[in-house]
C-alpha cells in the first residue's frame, strides 16, 4: 500500500502503521491504532526517507525530525562506538605504566575520546546530513550513518 | 445359522457362507482353530476371529480402494471467510456458498479438528458440528469434500495463526508477504508490533522470529518479543545489537503459533 497511518505516541514519538493489504486503510486505522488516539493517513513519500535519527520522528502536520532529539542520538550513538575503544586504551593505559613507557598518547586520544560528544559541529548542527557529517571517523571508526 | 459338519468336507478349497458367518466348533463346543492353507480366497469381508488361532497361507484379496488426502484442488471454490463467535456453532461465509455440503470438514482460526458442516448447506448459514474458539469477522475457512480425508498438513497448517516477512530498514518499513496479519507498527528504531488481522484465543502463543544480522558484520545481535509484548491482537519485538542499542535489521520474519 501507498498510505500509512501516523499517531503519536505517549513519549511524543511517532509511530507509523504500515497495512498489508489483508484490510483497507481504513479498517486497519481503527483496529489498530491505540483507542482514542488521533492519526494521520499520509503518502509513503511524506514519511521521512532515512531512519537514521528514527527515534526523533515527531508527528506535526508531517513526520518530522526533532533535532534536538537527532542530537542526543548521535551522541548516544558517539558513546556506543566509543566504548570498546576507551577499554582498549584503558589497557593500553595500564601496559604503558607498567613498562614506564610515555603514555601521553593514550592520555590524548582518551581525552579525545570524552571530548567527542561536545564536538563543536553537534551542537552546530542545523540538519541531520549536518549532524551525520560530524561523525569524526578518524576519533570513532566508521560511521553509522552510511 | 447353518451348521456343517467337518469331517465331511475334505478337500474343500473354498467356503462360502451367505450369511456371512461361518464358524467352526470342536467336539466339545469351543471354537476350533481354523486352518487356511495355500491357494485359498478370502475374497471379501475380512474374518472376524475374535480369541480364534488362525494360521494363514497365502492370502488373495481383492482390491482395495484406498481414498487419497484433498488436496489443495479439492479445496479451491470453497476456501472463504466467515464471520465466527466464541462458543457459536454458527458461521456466516461472505460472498455465495454454492459448493459446501453438509458432512464437509472445516478448517480454520478457532475451529476444533474434525469439525463439520452440520446444517446449511448452499447458504451463507453455515452450522458446525462443534463450537467455534475464536470471535472474528474475517476467519479464514477452508471446506474439504466429506469423501477424502484430511491430512496432517490440511489440519497442522492451521497450527500457524499467522506470519509475516518484512523490511524492516527501508523509510517506511515493507511488508513482503503476509498471513491474518493486518498490519506492522514501526515504532522507532529496532522496535515493531505485529498486528493480527483475526485476533487470537489467547496470548499464551508462540512468537518464532528470525532476521539477518542487523549490522555488517555484527556476530551477535538479539531478536524477540519485548516482555510485555504479547497480547490477543498482535505482538511487539525488538531487534537489538550486541552494544545494547536498538537496530533496525531486514528481512524480519515472525511466526505465531497456537
Amino acid at each position: 500500500m501507498e498510505q500509512v497511518i501516523a499517531y503519536k505516541t505517549p513519549e511524543n514519538t511517532v509511530s507509523i502503521v504500515v497495512p498489508t493489504g489483508e484490510l483497507s486503510i481504513e479498517n486497519v486505522a481503527s483496529k489498530d491504532v491505540p483507542p482514542n488516539t488521533p492519526y494521520k493517513i499520509l503518502n509513503r513519500s511524506e514519511v521521512p526517507q532515512d531512519r537514521a535519527f528514527r527515534n526523533a520522528w515527531e508527528l506535526n502536520d508531517t513526520v518530522e525530525i526533532n533535532l534536538e532529539k537527532a542530537k542526543e542520538i548521535h551522541k548516544n550513538n558517539i558513546r556506543a562506538a566509543r566504548n570498546p575503544l576507551l577499554a582498549e586504551l584503558d589497557i593500553q593505559f595500564q601496559r604503558a605504566l607498567e613498562s614506564g613507557s610515555d603514555t601521553s598518547e593514550i592520555v590524548a586520544k582518551k581525552i579525545a575520546l570524552r571530548d567527542a560528544t561536545i564536538d563543536g559541529k553537534i551542537s552546530l548542527a542545523t540538519t541531520p546530513e549536518e549532524l551525520k557529517a560530524a561523525w569524526n571517523e578518524e576519533l570513532l571508526g566508521t560511521s553509522p550513518y552510511v | 445359522m447353518t451348521i456343517i459338519n467337518p469331517t465331511g468336507i475334505s478337500g474343500i478349497t473354498s467356503l462360502t457362507s451367505s450369511t456371512g458367518t461361518l464358524s467352526f466348533f470342536n467336539s466339545t463346543g469351543g471354537v476350533a482353530q481354523l486352518n487356511v492353507g495355500a491357494g485359498i480366497t478370502i475374497s471379501s469381508g475380512g474374518i472376524s476371529a475374535a480369541g480364534l488361532a488362525l494360521t494363514v497361507g497365502t492370502i488373495n484379496v481383492g482390491t482395495f480402494t484406498t481414498t487419497s488426502f484433498a488436496s489443495a484442488a479439492d479445496v479451491l471454490g470453497v476456501t472463504t471467510t466467515g464471520s465466527t463467535t466464541s462458543a457459536s456453532t454458527s458461521v456466516t461465509l461472505s460472498g455465495t456458498n454454492v459448493t459446501i455440503n453438509n458432512g464437509d470438514s472445516v478448517t480454520g482460526l478457532g475451529i476444533p479438528s474434525g469439525t463439520t458442516v452440520a446444517s446449511g448447506a448452499g447458504t451463507v448459514n453455515v452450522v458446525l458440528s462443534a463450537p467455534v474458539g475464536v470471535t472474528s469477522s474475517l476467519n479464514s475457512l477452508s471446506f474439504y469434500p466429506n469423501t477424502k480425508p484430511l491430512s496432517a498438513g490440511d489440519v497442522g497448517g492451521q497450527l500457524c495463526r499467522a506470519w509475516v516477512n518484512f523490511n524492516g530498514k527501508s523509510a517506511t518499513i515493507v511488508p513482503r508477504a503476509a498471513y491474518n496479519v493486518s498490519s506492522i507498527t514501526d515504532n522507532g528504531t529496532g522496535d515493531y508490533t505485529v498486528t493480527f488481522t483475526s485476533a487470537l484465543a489467547d496470548a499464551n502463543y508462540s512468537a518464532v522470529m528470525t532476521s539477518n544480522a542487523p549490522e555488517s558484520g555484527a556476530q551477535n545481535f538479539g531478536l524477540g518479543p519485548k516482555a510485555t509484548g504479547y497480547s490477543t491482537s498482535g505482538v511487539r519485538l525488538l531487534v537489538e545489537s550486541s552494544n545494547g542499542t536498538d537496530v533496525d535489521a531486514d528481512p524480519i520474519n515472525v511466526a505465531i503459533f497456537r
